[in-house]
């Protein structure tokens, strides 16, 4: 059964546009906001991690630093919203390669762990530095952002809706980086690293070359959203670095198969929007994530996407007697 | 000095938990080529077992508490390498070290829901009494702890050294294909080191947690330090892992009593472990008292 | 440049790991256009002599020059960069990857651009992408392998995937290809096909160093031999020189 793409596309897209002025709760509006952030979270993962075949445990931190960013220098300095976005971009990248550059030299084990002791190391910097980050108090206020060029526009974000809108726009520029990558011919030394690395290197890929590559790129597009993060919940506290959101990310990235945009984006979706739904305790919560990721693990390591491919494309079967 | 020697005590017992944590982890390591990544979990599991079955400095003898403690933790470390590990022995180390992670969500939440996230106390006599010297006081709970670490290490040494079944699990941590030829039970050999690690962090929790605060998140930070030790001795090495552990002890004891000196926040002492196990790492990446591997 | 200077000049190679020492003073010059076989009783040091001249070990005496170039020092991609190839003894493909993307991966980094090229895939990117799918399927051809040009490597037989190993280090058309056991585990329709293979290249002009535990490949291929045992170089000749030679005979047979 082959379901036409370009149609399940138009029609997506289309209900996603005009879903704000159709449904006025503000609550769904909300969880929508939030699954496109797990989209673009999970697929800067997938980017860091998922396409080379490493194990970082680090990621928050990015997002982390993204969010900081832009609430120390638009409360304390009145940094304009898009230069915001730029810097925390550009310094999640910065702190990537920091971590990157020590960490990839190691085993693969090692380099779990490692990225697991700098994961804690943020977090501890920002419970605990106190003139930067206000500690657990976290920063608060931050404003509504107003996107604007000088003389070309500019755009107060101020209503939810505004900012449903513009999630979609950054889920449109998230998931056009993460495909026009991924099939790219970085997208490619990518792959070929993860299947095999003694191969891809004896073919002339510099590996670490390109796992900093992956990492990078996938950084720099947590540190973005987590910009976003911090306009849009108007407070950052330590709990963004927290360890918890690398759970969940590779829950969605395992459950719905490395390297898959789709799979990727619908586990993003099952995974934020259906709990919303489950009014459940958090300890509950978690303890339901934790069996799920167990099993995804264990039974379907590849992931939703396995399950997709099997509905949308028909069984080749290669013949012993084809003739050429 | 009184600070000095104060430090040095604190250090040493970091240490020996540390130690008991570590070497746990090690064997695991070693022998089953697993990274359990809810080993802390173990600990923090251990120490909600002492504390039920010695709430309240009582009813059961303190000794006999420790035992039980350290059965309990026998008997779930058998039970997880049956449910968690065994299944996972043959995917790939990514998956492993996920469903690990996984495992460890599981137990942190579990204990949190059932116990709720208030910190407990376990007082015991012992360590509210204490030896007066003319250098330092000293509870004779820690006296307990260097004590029975101690002869711990010993009787695991002999039973490593110069039992079947120690001997086995050496074999094993060497070559896992070759044991198999030569009849040794690889399933009984992994399912005895769970054993042994988790008493071993089960009697550490007794050991230690009359000393400390109980939370369900105690362990996160835990697992973390036990792995710097483990990867500073040498990934897998025993002995590597019990050296490495003390280092990290005295390392954080002392920078927090004396970090106010340096400006050095007393809360990034726990950052401590990890910038040695980073710098380690870079410079030595098979670990301080590792062998250089090919690769 | 001088064409008469051996393409690959092995000098007293020494490697050893701990107490062992794997390959022990060895010296091998290859001349271009050579088909040169490696051949020695198991346990004697080829494979890790292919592991230290393809950059995956490190060697602690000796010198490896490559067209004239120190290359002791490079990594495993540098060399393949600069015209040296190798296949393996463990046969290794991409197995999710379909059969193209196998090649087209061979020899993307032979072109390398920039990320941003790359990445906007502006017309040079495109053209070079063109340029290796022409010469994938020029190789697909040549060992019979085009009808599977995009099914995923994992989906092949043993010999396909032999082959497709085979055509992938070729794909960058190198100065030497170093083939790890070709003949091995393969029927013998499979294994002849090899042979030809193997003698069109080199016909071709291609320099060809390979290891084989098959004599009669050897004695077929080799226009040169070179024997190792217990890590040295015990003699070296033409075929039949080497058919002969009692040193050989010994180390394969005992005395």
């Amino acid at each position: 059964m082959k379901i036409p793409r370009i149609l399940f596309w138009f029609c997506l897209v289309t209900f996603l546009a005009i879903f704000p002025l159709v449904v006025k709760t503000p609550y769904f509006i909300h969880i929508f906001i939030l699954v496109g952030m797990y989209v673009i979270f999970a697929l800067s993962y997938d980017l860091s991690v998922g396409q080379v075949g490493v194990l970082s445990l680090a990621h928050p931190a990015f997002f982390g630093v993204g969010a900081y960013t832009a609430a120390i220098l638009s409360v304390n300095y009145d940094f304009p919203p898009l230069l915001c976005f730029l810097l925390g971009g550009i310094l999640a990248a910065v702190l990537a390669l920091g971590i990157g550059i020590p960490s990839f030299r190691l085993s693969q084990h090692s380099f779990a762990i490692g990225t697991l002791g700098f994961a804690l190391i943020a977090e501890l910097i920002s419970r605990n530095w106190i003139d930067l980050t206000r500690g657990p108090m976290g920063i608060p206020g931050i404003p509504r952002p107003t996107l604007s060029i000088p003389y070309l526009f500019s755009w107060k974000i101020d209503t939810l809706t505004k900012f449903y809108y513009f999630m979609g726009i950054l889920v449109l520029l998230g998931v056009g980086f993460y495909h026009t990558l991924a099939t790219s011919r970085i997208g490619r030394a990518f792959r070929s690293i993860r299947e095999d690395e003694i191969l891809a290197a004896s073919a002339g890929v510099h590996i670490l070359k390109y796992k900093m590559i992956a990492f990078i790129s996938g950084a720099a597009m947590a540190g973005i959203i987590g910009v976003y993060y911090a306009y849009w919940y108007t407070l950052v506290s330590p709990e963004q670095l927290s360890l918890y959101y690398t759970t969940n990310l590779l829950i969605i990235v395992f459950l719905g198969g490395r390297g898959s945009l789709r799979g990727i984006v619908l586990g993003a979706f099952l995974f934020t929007a259906l709990p919303e739904f489950l009014r459940i305790t958090p300890q509950l919560r978690l303890i339901l994530y934790g069996i799920i990721l167990l099993f995804v693990v264990l039974y379907f390591p590849d992931g939703i996407e396995r399950i997709l491919q099997r509905l949308t494309t028909p069984k080749r079967i290669i013949s012993a007697f084809e003739k050429e | 000095m009184e600070i000095f020697i104060e430090q040095i005590l604190n250090g040493l017992t970091l240490g020996s938990q540390y130690a008991l944590v570590a070497v746990g982890l090690a064997l695991i390591f070693g022998v089953v080529e697993i990274v359990n990544f809810a080993h802390g979990e173990f600990f923090m599991l251990g120490a909600y077992a002492f504390a039920m079955v010695y709430p309240y400095d009582g009813p059961v003898p303190y000794p006999l508490a420790i035992l039980l403690a350290t059965a309990i933790m026998v008997l779930f470390g058998i039970g997880y390498e049956r449910v968690v590990i065994h299944p996972i022995l043959d995917k790939t180390w990514h998956m492993q070290i996920i469903a690990t992670l996984a495992t460890s969500i599981i137990f942190i939440n579990s204990a949190m829901a059932i116990w709720g996230t208030t910190p407990i106390t376990i007082p015991t006599s012992l360590a509210k009494t204490t030896v007066q010297t003319a250098y330092f006081n000293i509870s004779y709970q820690r006296m307990m702890v260097f004590g029975v670490t101690a002869l711990t290490f010993i009787a695991l040494h002999l039973f490593i050294q110069k039992t079947k079944a120690g001997k086995a699990m050496r074999a094993m941590s060497q070559n896992r294909e070759a044991c198999a030829v030569y009849g040794i039970n690889i399933r009984k050999i992994s399912v005895l080191t769970f054993a042994i690690s988790s008493g071993l962090t089960g009697l550490a929790a007794a050991l230690i947690a009359p000393l400390f605060n109980v939370l369900p998140t105690m362990g996160i930070l835990l697992t973390l330090k036990a792995f710097a030790a483990v990867i500073m001795g040498g990934f897998g090495r025993v002995s590597g892992a019990i050296y490495a552990s003390f280092i990290i002890g005295l390392t954080e004891a002392l920078a927090a009593g004396y970090g106010h000196y340096l400006n050095i926040d007393s809360a990034y002492r726990d950052a401590f472990p990890f910038g040695m196990m980073v710098l380690v790492l870079l410079f030595r990446p098979h670990g301080l008292f590792g062998k250089r591997v090919g690769i | 440049m001088a064409i008469h200077l051996p393409i690959l000049h092995i000098q007293h190679l020494t490697k050893r790991f701990f107490a062992v020492t794997a390959v022990d003073r060895v010296d091998l010059s290859i001349h271009a256009g050579e088909l040169v076989c490696l051949i020695g009783p198991n346990g004697s040091g080829k494979t890790t002599l292919f592991n230290c001249v393809t950059g995956f070990l490190s060697h602690e005496e000796g010198h490896i020059l490559f067209k004239g170039r120190d290359i002791t020092h490079l990594s495993p991609h540098q060399i393949a960069l600069s015209g040296l190839t190798r296949t393996f003894q463990i046969i290794r493909v991409f197995p999710k990857l379909t059969v193209l993307e196998n090649l087209m991966l061979a020899l993307q980094q032979h072109q390398e651009e920039s990320f941003w090229k790359c990445f906007f895939r502006t017309s040079s990117i495109r053209q070079r992408e063109a340029q290796a799918r022409l010469r994938a399927e020029e190789l697909l051809k040549f060992v019979g392998l085009t009808r599977l040009e995009h099914e995923p490597a994992e989906n092949l037989s043993y010999g396909q995937r032999k082959l497709l190993s085979f055509i992938f280090a070729l794909m960058p058309n190198p100065d030497l290809l170093l083939l790890d056991e070709p003949a091995a585990a393969v029927n013998p329709t499979m294994i002849n096909k090899m042979k030809e293979y193997i003698k069109t290249l080199n016909g071709q002009g291609k320099t060809i160093l390979l290891v084989e535990h098959n004599m009669e490949v050897v004695m077929d291929l080799a226009q040169r031999i070179v024997v190792l045992d217990h890590g040295q170089k015990i003699a070296e000749g033409s075929p039949a020189e080497i058919k002969q030679n009692e040193r050989v005979i010994e180390a394969y047979f005992g005395r």
